[in-house]
C-alpha cells in the first residue's frame, strides 16, 4: 500500500464516521470496527482469511476431484494439468489442499459456534442466578475441565466413527445422497461434536466472570426499576455487553480448533483418508519428507498462513474492543 | 389517604461483619403531587430506603426485616416480584445518581427508552418510538428524532440524565424516585436538571421522592424534608420551617456546615467524628457521640428517641440532648 492510498483510506474512514454520527449514531461495535480499520495487520489478516475461505469454499468446486486416483502419475511436478502436482496416489494436490481447507475451516468455525452458544448461555445463567445454581454449574465445569480433553475426544471419536459409517450408509441407502459427500460429512461430524462439547468450558467461565460484574452495574438496576423481567434483563441487557470478550475469545479459538483437528487427524483419530483435511495432508506429506517435501510444505504454508491470520485478527479485535472500557 | 405510606421500614444487611442496619425504622408518607426530600450524609440509608420500596435491594445479603410501604393498597414490601414488576417503571419509576452508567452502553437510546412503553403499555414498536421522540423533545433534547437513534456514549452527562428522566416519566408514573439525580453533574447543569424535574412534575402531577446530600438542592425543590441519620429519620418539616427553625442537633450541625453560611476566610464548620457503625445496635440517640451543638450529656443512651410532633407538621426525634 502506498502512502497516498493510506491517506485517502484514512480520511474516508473519518468521513464515514462523522456521517454515521449524524445519521444513525455510532454503536460501540461500529467504533471498534473503525478502530480496527486502522490496524493494518488485522485488516491484511482478515483479507487472507477471506481469500482462503473463498478458495476453499468457492473455487474448490471447479477443481479436480480430490479423491480421484491416478497411479500412473504419482508425485507429478506442477503442470497445467495439476497446478501443484500430485501426491503418492496421483491425486491432485491443489484440489486436495482446498478440499482439506473446507473441512479444517469448517471444524474451526462450527466447533467455535457450538462452543460459543453453549458457553455464553451456560456462563451467563450461572453468573446471573448466582448462589447454589452457580456453585453447581461451575463445579460441573471444573469437573469437565479436569478430564483430559484429548483422551475424551479419542474415546468419543472411536465410539462415534462406527456410528458415522453406519449412518452414512443409511443416508445413502434411504435418501440416495451422493455417497462421497455423505461420507465426508459423517466422517467429520463426530469431530465437530467432540470439539464443540469440550470447547465451551473456558468460555463459560469468562462469560460468568463478566456477568458477575455486569449484573452489579447501574444500568441493570435501572432496567430492573423499569419493570423488566430478569430473563429479559439477562438476554437483552447483560449478554450483549459480554459479547466483546466473547468475540475476541472466539476468534482466537478458531485456530485452536483447526489445530486440534490437525492433531487428531495426524494421530489418525480425526478425518480419515481418502477424505482430505489439512491434518491429513500434513500426515501424508510427512511420509515423503525426504523425497517429495512439497507434499508437506505446500499444505503447511496455507495451514500456517490461516492460523497466523486468525491469531492476528483476534489480537486486532481485542485491541479494537478493549477501548470500550474508557468509552462508557 | 396518602399516595404512599411507609411505616417502620427496616432493611438490614447480613454481612460477615455482622448485621448492618442500613434502614432502621423509617416512616414517612407522600401525597399526590408532593415532593418529599430525604437528606443525610453518605451511608445514612437514604438510597436503601427507596431501593427497598422497589425491591432493588440485593437479597441476600439484604433483608427487609419489618415494615410496610402501602401504595394504592398494595404493600410493596411483601407483594412479590410479579406484582412489583407491574408497579416498577409504570407507576413508580426511578432515576439514578450517575447517568454515565445507568444506560446500557450497547443499546441505542431508542431501544432503551421504548422498552417500558412496549412492556407496560403494550405499544407496538412504531407507536412507542413516536412517543419516545416526543418525550425526548419534552426534556429538552434538540433534534430528538435524530438523537434517539444514537448510543449513550454520544451524549453528555447532562443529556444522559435528561434521557433518564424522559425514560422514567414516559409511562406517566404516579411517583418518581430521584436518587441524587444531580450529584454527578456540574453545577450549571444541576440547575437545569432540577428545573426540568420540577417542570415535568407539575405537568404530569407526579409525586417525587428526592434523595440528596446537597442541602441547597433540597431547599430548591422539596415541599417537605426528612433528615436521616444512621438509618433513622431525626427530623421532618416543611422546607422553609426546617431551614428557619431546625430543632435537632444534627440538622443544626448540617445547616451550620453549609459553606455559604460562612464569612469569607472563616474556617468551615464540620461535624466532629464519624457516622456511627451501624453494624452495632444503637440503643440510645444515634447522634450522641458527635453532638456538639446540643448538650451531649443529656442525650438518651438507654432507649431510642421517638419522633414527636412539635406542631405545624414539624417532627423531631425526642432526645433531650439534641433538641433545641
Amino acid at each position: 500500500m502506498t502512502p497516498a492510498t493510506q491517506d485517502t483510506a484514512g480520511t474516508e474512514g473519518q468521513r464515514d464516521y462523522s456521517l454515521l454520527q449524524a445519521e444513525r449514531g455510532s454503536s460501540l461495535w461500529r467504533d471498534a470496527w473503525l478502530r480496527m480499520g486502522k490496524n493494518k495487520v488485522a485488516i491484511v489478516s482478515l483479507f487472507v482469511f477471506i481469500i482462503t475461505c473463498l478458495l476453499c469454499f468457492g473455487f474448490a468446486w471447479f477443481c479436480k476431484d480430490p479423491i480421484q486416483q491416478d497411479l500412473t502419475n504419482k508425485f507429478a511436478s506442477p503442470s497445467g494439468e495439476h497446478w501443484l502436482g500430485t501426491d503418492a496416489m496421483g491425486r491432485d494436490l491443489f484440489s486436495r489442499i482446498l478440499y482439506g481447507g473446507q473441512i479444517s475451516i469448517l471444524v474451526g468455525l462450527v466447533a467455535t459456534f457450538v462452543a460459543v452458544t453453549i458457553g455464553v448461555t451456560y456462563g451467563a445463567i450461572s453468573g446471573f442466578y448466582g448462589g447454589r445454581i452457580d456453585a453447581i454449574m461451575m463445579r460441573t465445569v471444573d469437573t469437565l475441565l479436569s478430564i483430559p480433553f484429548l483422551m475424551v475426544v479419542i474415546v468419543l471419536q472411536a465410539v462415534l466413527s462406527e456410528w458415522s459409517t453406519t449412518t452414512s450408509k443409511w443416508i445413502v441407502d434411504t435418501w440416495g445422497w451422493n455417497k462421497d459427500f455423505t461420507n465426508r460429512a459423517t466422517n467429520v461430524l463426530p469431530l465437530f461434536f467432540a470439539l464443540g462439547l469440550f470447547g465451551w468450558l473456558t468460555l463459560a467461565r469468562i462469560v460468568r466472570a463478566q456477568v458477575l460484574s455486569l449484573k452489579e452495574r447501574e444500568f441493570v438496576e435501572a432496567a430492573t426499576s423499569l419493570g423488566l423481567s430478569r430473563l429479559r434483563i439477562l438476554f437483552r441487557h447483560i449478554i450483549p455487553n459480554t459479547l466483546g470478550p466473547t468475540v475476541v475469545y472466539a476468534t482466537l479459538t478458531v485456530p485452536g480448533f483447526i489445530m486440534y483437528e490437525a492433531t487428531l487427524s495426524y494421530l489418525g483419530l480425526g478425518v480419515e483418508s481418502p477424505n482430505s483435511s489439512w491434518g491429513i495432508l500434513i500426515k501424508e506429506g510427512a511420509n515423503y519428507l525426504e523425497t517429495n517435501p512439497q507434499l508437506l510444505i505446500l499444505p503447511g504454508i496455507l495451514f500456517s498462513l490461516t492460523l497466523f491470520a486468525l491469531n492476528f485478527l483476534g489480537d486486532g479485535l481485542r485491541d479494537a474492543l478493549d477501548v470500550r472500557a474508557s468509552k462508557d | 389517604m396518602p399516595l404512599l405510606e411507609v411505616t417502620d421500614l427496616k432493611t438490614h444487611f447480613h454481612t460477615r461483619n455482622g448485621i448492618v442496619r442500613a434502614v432502621d425504622g423509617v416512616s414517612f408518607s407522600l401525597e399526590k403531587g408532593q415532593t418529599v426530600g430525604i437528606v443525610g450524609e453518605s451511608g445514612s440509608g437514604k438510597s436503601v430506603t427507596c431501593y427497598s420500596m422497589l425491591g432493588l435491594v440485593p437479597m441476600p445479603p439484604g433483608k427487609i426485616e419489618a415494615g410496610s410501604a402501602i401504595f394504592d393498597s398494595i404493600d410493596l414490601l411483601s407483594c412479590g416480584e410479579k406484582v412489583l414488576r407491574q408497579v416498577r417503571g409504570k407507576r413508580i419509576s426511578m432515576i439514578f445518581q450517575d447517568p454515565m452508567t445507568s444506560l446500557n452502553p450497547y443499546l441505542r437510546i431508542a431501544t432503551q427508552i421504548t422498552e417500558p412503553l412496549c412492556l407496560h403499555m403494550g405499544m407496538g414498536k412504531k407507536t412507542a418510538l413516536g412517543h419516545a421522540i416526543r418525550a425526548l423533545g419534552e426534556v429538552g433534547i434538540p433534534e430528538p428524532e435524530k438523537r434517539i437513534q444514537m448510543y449513550p456514549h454520544e451524549f453528555s452527562g447532562g443529556m444522559r440524565q435528561r434521557v433518564m428522566i424522559a425514560m422514567a416519566l414516559i409511562t406517566k408514573p404516579e411517583i418518581l424516585i430521584a436518587d441524587e439525580p444531580t450529584t454527578a453533574l456540574d453545577v450549571t447543569v444541576q440547575k437545569q436538571i432540577l428545573d426540568l424535574i420540577k417542570d415535568r412534575q407539575q405537568e404530569l402531577g407526579t409525586a417525587v421522592i428526592f434523595i440528596t446530600h446537597d442541602l441547597a438542592v433540597i431547599s430548591e425543590v422539596c415541599d417537605e424534608i426528612n433528615v436521616m441519620y444512621a438509618g433513622r429519620i431525626v427530623e421532618r418539616a416543611g422546607a422553609n420551617e426546617l431551614f428557619s427553625n431546625p430543632r435537632h442537633a444534627y440538622t443544626r450541625a448540617l445547616l451550620k456546615s453549609i459553606p455559604a453560611m460562612h464569612a469569607k476566610g472563616e474556617q468551615l464548620y464540620t461535624i466532629p467524628g464519624l457516622p456511627p457503625d451501624v453494624s452495632q445496635p444503637i440503643n440510645g440517640c444515634a447522634f450522641h457521640p458527635r453532638n456538639e451543638l446540643g448538650e451531649r450529656s443529656k442525650c438518651l443512651t438507654d432507649k431510642r428517641p421517638k419522633l414527636k410532633d412539635t406542631g405545624a407538621g414539624h417532627w423531631v426525634q425526642d432526645c433531650p440532648g439534641c433538641l433545641a
